[in-house]
């Protein structure tokens, strides 16, 4: 028999992971709804943040001021991003280039390639952990990691601004027309090259935000970013591609379905459980949770 | 409002290629400021392929466009929108999941409409009073897929007259599948934009009399070329657009 205590406290582990998966999700997704394209070097964007969270608070910021670090390592990555971007992606757009998914692909396996050896020659093979952001604490009765609590946190106030960007803003409503109708977007008016900058730019801020908030539970270290992009496209498959919403929920799903297959099974085939939910979704619902099908005019 | 006589748009010897078929083979066209001109022709004719030259999103293969004596072929469709070139689609390209009115809106983010945080409450006003004008006010909160495809279609061409300047409007199909209540409102829209404001209107339709009621001259468009010119009566005349309505 389980005891309940423990269960619950794997539950909250569960959700507190699944939704530190859904920020890299969330990124993935938000650049293929507006860009039409999968940006395979995701987990190196992730690489980045974490790196540049490490080195912010080790050598800048100190421990007390790591909380400093995160938005600094966004805005950094949210500009290499812009760069990236505008110089290697957009000549897909420009023209008429027929095979837009593979230059896409190449493009950005490339770019994970590069990225990795980069962190090599720069860094070393070796694993980095900032500071412990802070002390263990209680989520009600349950004792929780205070890095997970402040990863939580970080990620929910994260995707709270992200809302308010996409929703409220002018920005906002560019990035929303350019996902819903790309056509419709730009014969308003709207150049729509540049809002595939600036989705392009959010998106992999938002991978850099989970390597930063992740970087001491997860460690920094040129490698670290494979295993959130594969869970990113896990969740992607589980909740529908282009889908935020189903982003959000299939990384709650996700984070629960391991934490408790953990439990009640065996820990060992962690990453295992989560690949069995997406065969699942595969089965039962192909688009996935939140994903629709699409007619091609 | 009558032509002015002053040349607004101009096709020279424009061609459009896909692999081996000529969509528009070699068309010159000249449509003057302040005319509704209706563009006709049967199914497959080169009709939206011209409103996608035009509109910029396809590049042609040969020839040139001008407006105003400019030549713009070469430029993206955001920018010859910012020139005052606006379109509308036959299957209309509105937001689905924004509101009526925060469909209104998103022209506003165009480079052109300047310091658009200034002026948000006046670009609010206006589309609102746009959509009072299309009688789609009603319906300004409501999200944009629960309209009819008519209803979408008014969204549609309300949106375009937020775009300031707004030079020449590109109309495709505006009354397929509408029903005849929203055809007279796009009608009398299109008749008092062109009468008030001197908005320069091209109007592809299948609609003859629709066609009829706002077009003082009509092209014939057969396999990308111009087959004839005129009023409608009188290209309704022309052996050669007979042949190609009937398939002579």
């Amino acid at each position: 028999m389980i005891d309940s205590l423990l269960l619950s406290q794997y539950l909250i582990a569960g959700i507190v992971i699944g939704i530190m998966y859904a920020l890299m999700a969330i990124g993935i997704t938000f650049i293929y709804s507006i860009m039409k394209m999968i940006n395979w070097s995701m987990g190196e964007f992730y690489m980045m943040g974490s790196y540049l969270q490490y080195f912010l608070v080790v050598y800048f910021l100190g421990a007390n001021l790591w909380f400093l670090g995160i938005p600094l390592s966004m805005a950094v990555v949210f500009v290499a991003g812009m760069i990236i971007q505008r110089y290697l992606l957009r000549p897909m757009f420009v023209g008429e280039m027929e095979r837009k998914d593979e230059y896409a692909t190449v493009v950005t396996v490339s770019l994970m390639v590069f990225f990795r050896n980069l962190a090599v020659v720069l860094a070393g093979p070796n694993q980095f952990a900032p500071p412990d952001y802070a002390g263990p604490t209680h989520i009600g009765p349950l004792p929780v990691s205070g890095n997970r609590f402040v990863a939580l946190i970080g990620t929910l106030v994260i995707l709270g601004l992200f809302y308010l960007i996409v929703k409220k803003t002018w920005v906002g409503k560019a990035l929303r027309g350019s996902a819903q109708n790309r056509v419709g977007i730009q014969t308003a008016g709207v150049n729509v090259l540049r809002v595939d900058q600036i989705a392009f730019g959010i998106g992999v801020s938002l991978a850099a935000a989970a390597g930063a908030l992740l970087a001491p539970i997860f460690l920094v270290w040129p490698e670290n970013g494979a295993i959130a992009t594969m869970k990113g496209f896990e969740i992607i498959v589980i909740g529908g591609l282009g889908s935020i919403p189903g982003s959000l929920l299939a990384g709650l799903l996700l984070g629960i379905v391991e934490s408790l297959g953990s439990i009640l099974i065996s820990p060992s085939f962690r990453d295992v459980y989560g690949f069995i939910l997406v065969l699942g979704i595969l089965v039962v619902r192909p688009t996935g949770l939140f994903g629709e099908r699409q007619r091609v005019a | 409002m009558a032509d002015s006589g002053i040349k607004l748009l101009e096709t020279e010897n424009l061609t459009k290629r896909f692999g081996g078929l000529t969509a528009i083979d070699d068309l010159s066209l000249s449509i003057q400021e302040g005319e509704i001109r209706g563009i006709i022709g049967p199914n497959g004719s080169g009709k939206t392929t011209l409103m996608n030259l035009i509109s910029g999103l396809y590049k042609a293969t040969s020839g040139a466009i001008y407006l105003d004596g400019n030549r713009i072929d070469q430029l993206k469709p955001n920018v010859r929108t910012s020139k005052g070139i606006i379109r509308t689609f036959q299957i209309p390209k509105v937001f689905r999941d924004m509101t009526v009115l925060e469909n209104m809106l998103v022209p506003a983010l165009s480079d052109s409409q300047g310091d658009r945080y200034k002026q948000r409450v006046e670009i609010v006003d206006q589309a609102q009073e746009l959509l009072q004008f299309v009688q789609l006010s009603h319906m300004e909160n409501r999200s944009a897929k629960t309209l009819s495809g008519g209803q979408n279609q008014l969204l549609q061409i309300a949106r375009g007259f937020m775009i300031k300047p707004l030079r020449i409007y590109l109309m495709d199909e505006p009354f397929a599948g509408v029903n005849p209540q929203i055809k007279s409102v796009i009608m009398e829209s299109i008749k008092e934009m062109n009468r008030e404001k001197g908005i320069t209107f091209i109007v592809v339709s299948h609609e003859m009399p629709s066609i009829r009621r706002l077009c003082d001259t009509v092209t014939v468009i057969h396999e990308g070329r111009c087959i004839a010119e005129g009023t409608l009566e009188k290209v309704a005349h022309v052996p050669a657009v007979i042949d190609a309505y009937i398939g002579g």
